[in-house]
Parts: structure tokens; sequence; C-alpha cells
């Protein structure tokens, strides 16, 4: 049993969102809108095995504190992206209680992005944490921060993840995994490149929390963007033949 | 990082077939249990005695 008692709100608790029961967001760009309506799903409510993942790169040579760091990685943040993938930021960008929509392939070649979000449920000075909502292939926390090892400053990326259906933890056994992490490891090489470093080397480690599927979550499969992405990508000039036939 | 170990803790708990169970927090506590979803899996009581006594029916209820 965990016991907590605490008079006043700690100071860190502006960085905090507030709860939602259901997402909406101020962003755009993005071909579809699959996030509004839906809830977050965190580790606990995804299906698969739970993995945390922890990508780390050294900014040798330069001169950049922690804040430093998170500041422009927060203001840049689709940039640092891998090619091929796109993040749309909220108005008020990095900040708690954001929502942002995103475009991303779920295996190298796909000839369909996956169009689903994140929520910032926390931003500070040093590091910012997304959480996932319903429909994206993972159920996770994910959480960008830097801090100082001796006179270097590291930048890392870490995730607590399970995939959120079984045809994700599907493709993740066949080779998408490894595609994700390569992901994340891109992302903070160009992070670091960026900053000013040469030639990054991102280190990367995995940890297997839960080796147990969640089979009561199995039914996630029906909010999968991956599917509605699919279907709606596929049935596109359906509906556009309709609009045209249709048309006085 | 909290929120990393209380899983891993959850994990564990689980797997020995027991349940954790959090007391005492403050709103701003709660706030965050109800944002990451973590009182679906963590009951939150008032006082040890309600958590205790939570515990106990439970546990009474599995023997019947």
């Amino acid at each position: 049993m965990m016991t907590a008692s605490e008079p006043r709100p700690p100071r860190n608790a502006d960085a905090w969102a507030r709860p939602v029961e259901r997402l909406s967001t101020t962003a755009s760009g993005a071909a579809m809108d699959t996030v509004t309506g839906r809830r977050l799903v965190g580790p606990l409510q995804g299906f698969g095995q739970m993995w945390q993942k922890t990508f780390r790169v050294r900014l040798q040579g330069i001169e950049l504190s922690p804040s430093e760091v998170v500041a422009r990685w927060k203001e840049a943040f689709p940039t640092f992206w891998p090619k091929g993938n796109s993040f749309y930021a909220p108005l008020a960008g990095i900040a708690p209680g954001e929502v942002a929509l995103l475009e991303a392939r779920v295996m190298p070649g796909a000839p369909i992005r996956m169009s689903t979000g994140v929520m910032v449920i926390y931003a500070d000075d040093e590091s910012f944490t997304f959480m996932n909502p319903e429909g994206h292939a993972l159920s996770a926390w994910i959480t960008f921060s830097a801090y100082r090892d001796g006179d270097v400053t590291i930048a890392q990326a870490q995730t607590l993840e399970r995939t959120a259906d079984p045809l994700i933890e599907l493709s993740w056994m066949l080779g998408a995994s490894r595609y994700n992490d390569r992901f994340w490891a891109d992302t903070l090489a160009n992070l670091a490149r960026a900053m000013g470093v040469a030639e990054p080397a991102v280190e990367t480690t995995k940890l297997c929390v839960d080796r147990r599927r969640q089979w009561r979550y199995v039914r996630n499969i029906r909010h999968s963007a991956a599917i509605s992405t699919a279907v709606g990508t596929l049935t596109a000039p359906v509906r556009w033949l309709r609009r045209r036939v249709g048309r006085p | 990082v909290a929120s990393v170990l209380l899983v891993t803790l959850l994990v564990r708990v689980q797997r020995a077939g027991q349940r954790l169970l959090a007391v005492g927090l403050s709103d701003h506590y709660r706030e965050i249990f109800s944002l990451t979803r973590l009182d679906e899996a963590i009951a939150i009581h008032d006082t040890t005695d309600a958590a205790i006594a939570r515990g106990r029916l439970r546990h009474s209820a599995g023997e019947a």
C-alpha cells in the first residue's frame, strides 16, 4: 500500500495536463483526424508485451544545458522526425494538455501512413511526456528529456509501451518493432546533428517489463488507426466518384 | 520516472497474485492517476483503514 500526505501541490503541478475524458485538438494539416473523441491509453490499457525502451545520445562537445536542448526539441519537434513521417503540432506547441496529430509509417515502404496523434501530458523545462490515444499502434507513455552526465548533456527518449491490439502485436513480431526502434534512434541522431554533433552515436536499451499479453484488451482492434486509415485511403476513389456522379 | 517505477511495481505485484492500493493521495496526485489511467489498476482510498477494509472484503468474497 502506498501513502502520501501533501498539503500543497508540488512545484511542478502546472507542468501536468488536467485529466480529460475525450480528446480534442487545435492541430491542423493532417489528412485525417482519428483522435478527436478518443480516450488516452497508456501501457496499462494495451494488448501486447510491455517494454521499456531507452534511446540516448551524447551531445559531445556541445555547450548547451539540458533546458536549452529541451527548449529546442519542443520548438522544432517535427523537424527531427525521419523523412516520410509528419507531426502536426497544436497551436500552443508542446505544452501540457495539447493534442498533436501525426502521420507515420508502421512498416518501411508501407504505401499508407497511419493517421493518429499524441497528447502532451507533462512538460517542464527539462522533459516532456506524450500519451497516446485509442487507435494508435502503441498504448504508451513516451518521455523526452535531457540531463547532464559530467560535462556532457545527454538527450533521451524513453517509452513504456504495449502494442495496442493483436494485429499490431503480430506486425511487431514480424519486424515493425525494429522499425519503430530505428524511428526513435534516427530522431535522436537528427536532433544531435541539429545541435552540432557531427557523428552522433545513439545508444538503445530495451527491457521487457511484462511478458504477458493482456487478452482482455483484444477488442482494442476496433479503434485501430492503421485499419481506419487504410480503409479511408482505399475507399477514397469510391467517395470521390460518388461525389462526381451525385453532382448536378 | 515515478510512473515507470509504479507500473513496474504493479506488474510484479500482479504477478504475485496481489493488489496494489494507494492511500491518502492529494487532489494533485489523484488527477495524475486519473490522467494516466493508473487509477484503473491501482485503487485509491482515503484512509489506510478504508483500504484494509476493502482488501478484506474482496479477500472474503474471493474465499466464498
